[in-house]
This record gives C-alpha cells, structure tokens and sequence, in this order.
C-alpha cells in the first residue's frame, strides 16, 4: 500500500517536473523571435529588400509602332523591375531632367520601349528608394503615375499632367532589348483604344484632344483559370493551434482577454486594450494599439522595411506582395503613416472586395508601429474555364452588354440626363476609358470563395469589375464617393 | 395688269430656274464610301505597307448604316508569263501548261474541282477555272503577237514620217492606222481577260463579311488569325437600291522577325510544277 502511495507521488513530481520544461522551452521559443520591444512580443527585425515589393499595374510594351503587349507574367514583370532598378541605381545628379511638352511625350510614347503606370501616384523620392532597395532623399516633391523607357532614349516620366525626361541615367539598352525580344517571340496582341477607335478624328476636339494610350487586347483572352481560395485561418475550430500559433506571435502568451463579438470574431487584449488582436470570420486579423506620444521619424525605406516584418511575423507573405499604397494622415493629432499592400496569382492583382481595401496594412504613429490589418485568402486549386467559356469577351462586346449602365452613370456625373437610346456619347466614353487591367476578383458563390478573373475597368468616374468571360458586372464604385 | 403678268413671269422664272439648279445639283451628287465608313485598321499612312504579329486587325468606324460588305483576299505571286512565251516558241505544250495553272488555282483556293457551277450546262468549277485560264493565254499570245506586229509597223511608219520628203505611202499609213486600232481593241480585251485571270490567284480568307455595328458600338471589327506575309486587296461592297459601290484596297503586309519565311513563301509559289521542269533544264 506504501509502496503504491510511493509510485504515485513519484509519478507526480515527475511529470511536474516534465511540464516545467516544457513551458520553458516554449517560454525560451518567443522570448527567442521576439526582439526590440522592452514591453511585449514585437516583431523581427530583418534587412529586407524592399525592391521586390516594387509593382506598377502591368508592363505595356511596344513593339515599335502599333505592336504592343500587355505583360501580367511576374517572371518578366521581375525581369523588367530589375533592370529599371539599374536604370537608375546611381542616379546621383537629381537635377538631369527636362521638363517635355505633351506632344513630345505622345510622339515617344509611339516608339519601341516599355511603359508603365504606377499602383498609386508615388514620390520620387520614393520611387527611386523602392527601386534601388535604400531611402533616396532628393527632396523632390512630386508624384511619378507613368513611366515610359525608351528603347537606346531617354526615360520619360509623367507626374499628372506634367512630363519629364532624364537625360543622365543608365539606359540599359542592351538589356531592354532583350527582354523585348524575348517577349516579340510569343504574346498576345493589343492595341491602344486611339489605334482601334481612332477617336481624335471623331471627336475633333482640336487642341484640347488628350490620346487615349490605354491598351485592349485584340486577341481573345483565354485559359486564365478560376482560383478556389479559403480562409488563412477558421476561428470556428477554437482548438486550433494555428490561431493560437499567431495570437502568440503578435501578442505574446501574456494577453489578458479573449472576448467575441456580435459577428463572431474572436478579439485577444493585452491590458485594457492597449494592445488588441480581431480575427474575423473572413479570417482576417486586426492589430490594435493604443497610441502613444511618438515623434520619431521614420523614413520611408524603413517604415516600409519594418511593415514587410511585422506583416511576416504574423505569417509569411505571399511571394507576389507588393506596396500598394502609401500615404500619412492625421489621427487624433497624431501623424500617421500608412503601407498598404496586395498581392497576385499568376500576375493578376487580387481584389478582396471593391472598397478598395487592401490585403496588408501597417500603420506608424512617428516609429510606434500603431495598426496591422492582414486580408489573405489561401489557394487551393485551380477550377478551369475552358468547359464553361471558350474564350473573354471583346471589349466591344463588354461595353455593349453594360452600356446601358455604363452611359448612364457616365452621364449623370455630367449632369446630363438623356434618352438613353440616344447614342451619342458612346465616342465620349470611349475617350473616357481611363484604365483597363485584368484582375482576380473575390466572389462568394454557394459557399465557396472563388477568385473570378475580372476587367477592372474605369470610365468617367467609376470603376467596373466585369467578368471577363460573360462581361456580366460583378461589381462597381463611384470612385468620387468612395474619395 | 400688265405689271401683274410680268410679275408673275418674273416669279416663275424664277422658280424655273432655281428648279434647274437644284436638278443640276442632284444630277452632281457624287457618292463616296468614306461617307458611310471609315477604316481604322489597317492604318495606311505610311505607305501601303501593314506591319502586324500574325494576325490581322480591322476596324471601321462606321458613319451611317447600310448594306455593305467586306472581302479580303490574298492575292498569291504569279510569274507565269515567262511561261506563255515559251508557248509561242513552241517550247512547252499549251494544254499542260493551262492544265498545270489550273492545278496550281484549284490547291491554293482550297476548292472542289468537282463542283457543278451551272446545273443547266454541267459546267464544273475545274472547267470554269480552265475556261479563264485558256482565254487568258489565247489573248496573251494574240496580244504578244500583235504587239509584235504593231511595234515593227510603228518603226516603219516613223521611217516614212522621218523621210517626209521623199515618198509619202498612204497605203502604209492606212495599214497602219487599221492595225492600231485593232490593237488598242484588242488591249482592251486582253485587260479584261487578265482581270478574271488575276482574280482565280486571290484568294478569298474573308468572304462578303457584313459590315455592321456592335450594337451601341458604331463599330464593325475583325480579326484575321493566322495571316501570312504578302499582298492582300481589301474590298468593300455598298448595295443600295439605286447604287453600288465599291473600294478596293491593296496593301502588304509585313510580319516582323519573319522574312525569312516570306522569301521561302514566295520561292515555293513560283516553283510551280512547270518550273521545276524548267529549272531542271
């Protein structure tokens, strides 16, 4: 009996003793990733090469003439940033631009080279820091929306309505013409809306006519497959490690609450919400903290340095990320500044939702890292179209279908209230046609979350989401509301 | 009263003749497809020449519906005239050289030789296709001989204009005169000929397509897949009541990194048959 009553406290201090290891073990685990911050788990601080998140919508090339391509394919879309890098890594005399008419610009635009439009209207300054991966400070002061590398020229930039050339810069020509070939050997062919519609002759609008460069696929658009997705996390399994996995990343094992609410997320608080993690029922996490008197700067290649880290503590970020966004703004009298970031599938920019949210935010107030938002879908295969739809829709047949729709909300911007049998704008709308890219959409359909190829296409004021393949219209915004 | 006649006279007059002008007016209407339509693509302003990757885009604007048409056609390298006066010389048989011509139109169109053309007169479409050929090269050798005839007559006549003083011969004149025209009659024909001959090397890749607006679109597009390098003619049919009208347009086309493969085109085109033989020799 003795005996028995020996082996059982023997057991117990055994697996006492088992337990206290364990716990230090996982203790020593966090305590090891997390650096820097005196207060709580904090994010891992690693020299990341911020060139590579670097990503203008697409690459138009020009054959020379009226040969173009559109190019969504990351390998050469990586190919090309590499080499614009170069373009102007030892960029050193800022003050080697000219400033160029219109005319010039458009009679360029007509020549073998590669343009681009950048994600959002970027500093220079920045610009030339996401490309050569460190902060450039040339005290600038103005936006870069278009580049266009001229085959043996010069680069030209367009900052709204205001045209740049610079002269002093590595022209990589040799380079250029390479990838240029590469892609001569295989691609589909478009042409921009002025060559198939030829508008200025229609509309005669003299000198205030502007060309529309924006490029429509002549080819049939096919084989772009639907994309399964779910949730990065499923906070109904509440016994799942991996919630718990992340909870500790980004909060530490000390956090204080857990709380649901109403719509059935899942809320973890350190204190009385200094600090506050939401994983929604999308899967979607939400990073709170409490705002603190900071005047540390940031500058803009550490901010966005620190925002891919602490966007990877959490989980790793997708191959295909790229900065989206950048801007500061005011939040209770505190300067804050904002990264945001999307990613893609085979090239194709995904859409979470067409309220311009985007997949990763991070927020600095002065060096405090103040908010992170982190909207990801998992891939989990490929559905193909071929069985359903043979191939896209011609634009034309696109802005047909819609143009009920399209001239009505084109036309109420105007103030302008017609029959709308009356087809006398459809010229004006066309000139209108202010961008065109394919995009991966997200749809809920019976149950089951899907990435629907679709045109993002911006007329006038507002922006259609139009599966490629029905030309049926997934959804629209008013861009001057949504403003 | 008198005043009130004249007046009347005036007015009527006038009505007369501002009536003829409006006649005159209508009678000088002159149409023109560029009314109706405007083609966009291919872009002709550089030359004729129309540089594309492997197909062909078209695209018009059209200004104001009506019934029209559009054919485009390849028009296919021939060189055979080498060959048809080896003919005169007697240096290859007429019936196999029309034979093998025909041979030749029958692959390049794709057509079935077979085809009744003319259920009344049992006309195939191989005899049809024989038909122009043999005329063409029947006129070919009558104008080639003719010309002969005319170029040597003309040389003497200038010998008789040259040498004005001595004997003037009205005989030779008149000889002259006759032959000229009948000549220039027989051009004529010949030209006629050539055209229907010409038209079995074009070969149709878009046929009589309606030209018709997009719905709201008022645009009519086209994309020629698969289009090789060479001539093309684009033509353009408008069928109204009281008209037709018609616009052809001839333009190269050009593919880049591929003129190699146009220089083998054109070598396997020619190499009919008749030139190998020919080549043998």
């Amino acid at each position: 009996m003795r005996s028995k009553e020996s082996i059982k406290s023997i057991t117990l201090v055994i697996l006492f003793i088992t337990s206290l290891i364990l716990s230090s073990q996982i203790f020593f685990r966090i305590e090891s990733e997390s650096i820097s911050d005196n207060n709580s788990v904090v994010w891992i601080e690693k020299k990341k090469n911020i060139n590579n998140y670097f990503s203008p919508q697409s690459y138009f090339v020009n054959f020379g003439g009226s040969l173009h391509t559109v190019i969504y394919n990351l390998e050469e879309k990586r190919e090309i940033t590499n080499i614009v890098s170069n373009c102007f890594k030892n960029l050193a005399d800022y003050n080697s631009f000219v400033e160029i008419d219109y005319n010039k610009w458009q009679e360029v635009i007509s020549k073998r080279g590669i343009r681009f439009n950048m994600n959002f209207d970027i500093e220079f300054d920045d610009f030339i820091s996401l490309l050569v991966s460190n902060n450039i400070e040339f005290d600038s002061k103005w936006n870069v929306s278009e580049v266009n590398i001229i085959l043996g020229e010069n680069i030209y930039i367009r900052s709204d309505n205001k045209y740049y050339s610079f002269n002093n810069i590595n022209r990589e020509t040799d380079k250029f013409e390479k990838v240029i070939s590469k892609i001569e050997n295989s691609y589909l062919e478009y042409k921009s809306i002025e060559e198939i519609y030829s508008l200025n002759s229609i509309l005669n609008l003299d000198s205030g006519f502007r060309i529309n460069n924006n490029l429509i696929p002549i080819i049939k658009i096919a084989d772009i497959p639907i994309i399964e997705v779910v949730n990065e996390v499923d906070i109904k399994n509440e016994k799942n490690m991996i919630i718990k996995s992340y909870v500790s990343r980004i909060l530490g094992t000390n956090f204080i609450r857990k709380v649901y609410d109403y719509e059935g997320s899942v809320i973890y608080m350190i204190g009385y919400g200094e600090k506050s993690l939401k994983i929604d029922s999308n899967g979607y996490f939400e990073y709170n903290e409490k705002l603190l008197e900071n005047k540390n700067q940031l500058d803009f290649a550490e901010g966005l340095n620190m925002s891919i880290n602490a966007l990877s503590t959490i989980s790793n970020l997708p191959s295909n990320t790229y900065l989206s966004n950048y801007y500061k703004y005011n939040k209770n009298e505190n300067e804050i500044t904002r990264y945001e970031f999307d990613y893609s599938y085979g090239g194709y920019e995904v859409l979470l939702n067409d309220k311009d949210e985007s997949a990763f935010v991070v927020e600095f107030n002065g060096s405090q890292l103040s908010y992170i938002s982190r909207r990801y879908k998992k891939f989990t295969k490929l559905i193909n179209v071929n069985k359903i739809w043979e191939s896209a829709l011609p634009i034309n047949m696109v802005i047909n279908k819609n143009y009920e729709i399209i001239s009505k909300n084109y036309l109420n911007n105007k103030g302008v209230f017609i029959n709308l049998s009356n087809n006398e704008y459809i010229y004006e709308i066309l000139q209108n046609i202010k961008g065109m890219e394919i995009r991966y959409y997200l749809k809920d359909a019976d149950g089951e979350e899907k990435l629907v190829p679709v045109w993002e296409l911006e007329i006038g004021k507002w922006t259609y989401f139009i599966n490629i393949y029905d030309g049926v219209i997934v959804s629209s915004i008013n861009n001057e509301v949504n403003n | 009263m008198k005043s009130f006649r004249k007046l009347t006279i005036a007015i009527l007059s006038i009505i007369i003749l501002s009536s003829l002008f409006v006649f005159a007016d209508d009678a000088d209407v002159k149409y023109d497809l560029n009314d109706y339509l405007e083609i966009i693509n291919p872009s002709f302003t550089e030359i004729d020449n129309v540089e594309v990757k492997n197909s062909l885009f078209i695209s018009m604007n059209i200004k104001q519906e009506e019934d029209m048409y559009l054919t485009v056609k390849r028009i296919v390298p021939v060189m055979d005239e080498l060959y048809f006066d080896k003919i005169i010389n007697d240096e290859i048989d007429k019936d196999e050289l029309i034979n093998s011509i025909a041979d030749r139109v029958i692959d390049i169109n794709s057509i079935n030789e077979m085809e009744i053309i003319n259920d009344e007169s049992i006309v195939t479409e191989r005899e049809r296709i024989t038909s122009v050929i043999r005329r063409y090269v029947e006129e070919y050798i009558k104008n080639k001989q003719m010309q002969l005839e005319f170029v040597t007559m003309t040389r003497e006549v200038n010998l008789v204009y040259i040498n004005l003083v001595g004997d003037y011969d009205h005989v030779i004149i008149e000889k002259y005169n006759k032959l000229r025209e009948e000549y220039f009659t027989e051009l004529k024909i010949f030209n006629e000929i050539r055209n229907d001959y010409n038209e079995l090397f074009k070969v149709k890749i878009l046929d009589k397509d309606k030209i018709i607006s997009a719905g709201v679109m008022p645009y009519y597009e086209k994309n020629l897949q698969d289009i090789s390098a060479g001539r093309y003619e684009m033509v353009i049919e408008l069928f109204d009541e009281d008209r037709y009208m018609l616009k052809k347009i001839n333009f190269n086309v050009v593919i880049k990194q591929e003129e190699e493969i146009i220089i083998e085109d054109k070598i396997e085109l020619i190499q009919s048959p008749i030139i190998k033989f020919d080549l043998e020799e």
